[in-house]
């Protein structure tokens, strides 16, 4: 499909959240595995914020995968490409709620931000706790 | 269907792309939809068999996996983002 491959993009915020909900799931623990209190002492992003976009990344992925039990009319998905020298990308939905528009979005700046802030910690707690 | 649905949500989609993509098929015929389905299987996919790699059932999951799969997603998103600068360039 040309530069953009439409179905991949959409899929974009379906790995981030996975991705972020592993992150909540190594500092906050789940299930039987406590919290690694190692890597929380040196997050450089304040958990709260992780959750926060966690939670708007599910509801992204939550209208692109059809995962909601029921949609609205007037539900939709959207992305947008603004085409410069580094193109800028927005997911957007409006996940309407007893009519009400709902708009929740994302965007590529937000997204880079927040793995180029967590790559080199993640890393490092990955070698400390697997590669070892 | 109810708990079809719920059980792919609560697994993090991990174990069962394909049918997610079948579901998708069934409940939209709009193309942008298609064009998400056909690529659900591709990129979901590997990601999840990876996954699988490491034990799935809960009892057995570590920090250490969490870490793991975080990176290899992480990785994922990235690189679909920057797959599309590298197209457009």
């Amino acid at each position: 499909m040309g530069a953009f491959d439409y179905g991949s993009l959409q899929l974009v915020p379906v790995a981030f959240h996975m991705a972020l909900d592993y992150v909540v799931k190594l500092i906050d623990g789940y299930g039987s595995v406590p919290g690694d209190s190692i890597a929380l002492a040196d997050c450089p992003v304040e958990p709260k914020d992780i959750r926060r976009l966690r939670d708007r990344a599910a509801r992204i992925r939550n209208l692109v995968l059809h995962l909601r039990e029921r949609q609205e009319p007037g539900t939709s998905v959207n992305l947008a490409i603004q085409a410069e020298a580094l193109p800028r990308m927005k997911w957007s939905i409006d996940d309407r709620r007893r009519g009400a528009s709902n708009i929740v979005d994302l965007t590529d700046a937000e997204i880079l931000s927040m793995l180029d802030a967590l790559d080199p910690w993640l890393h490092k707690h990955w070698e400390r706790l697997v590669a070892a | 269907m109810h708990e079809r649905r719920r059980t792919l949500a609560q697994s993090d989609l991990a174990r069962d792309a394909s049918q997610l993509a079948l579901r998708i098929r069934a409940t939209s015929s709009r193309v942008s939809d298609r064009l998400v389905a056909d690529k659900v299987t591709d990129l979901v996919g590997p990601i999840l068999v990876q996954g699988n790699e490491t034990p799935m059932d809960e009892a057995l999951e570590t920090a250490g996996t969490f870490a793991s799969r975080a990176q290899e997603l992480m990785g994922m998103t990235g690189e679909l983002i920057r797959a599309t600068f590298r197209d457009s360039a």
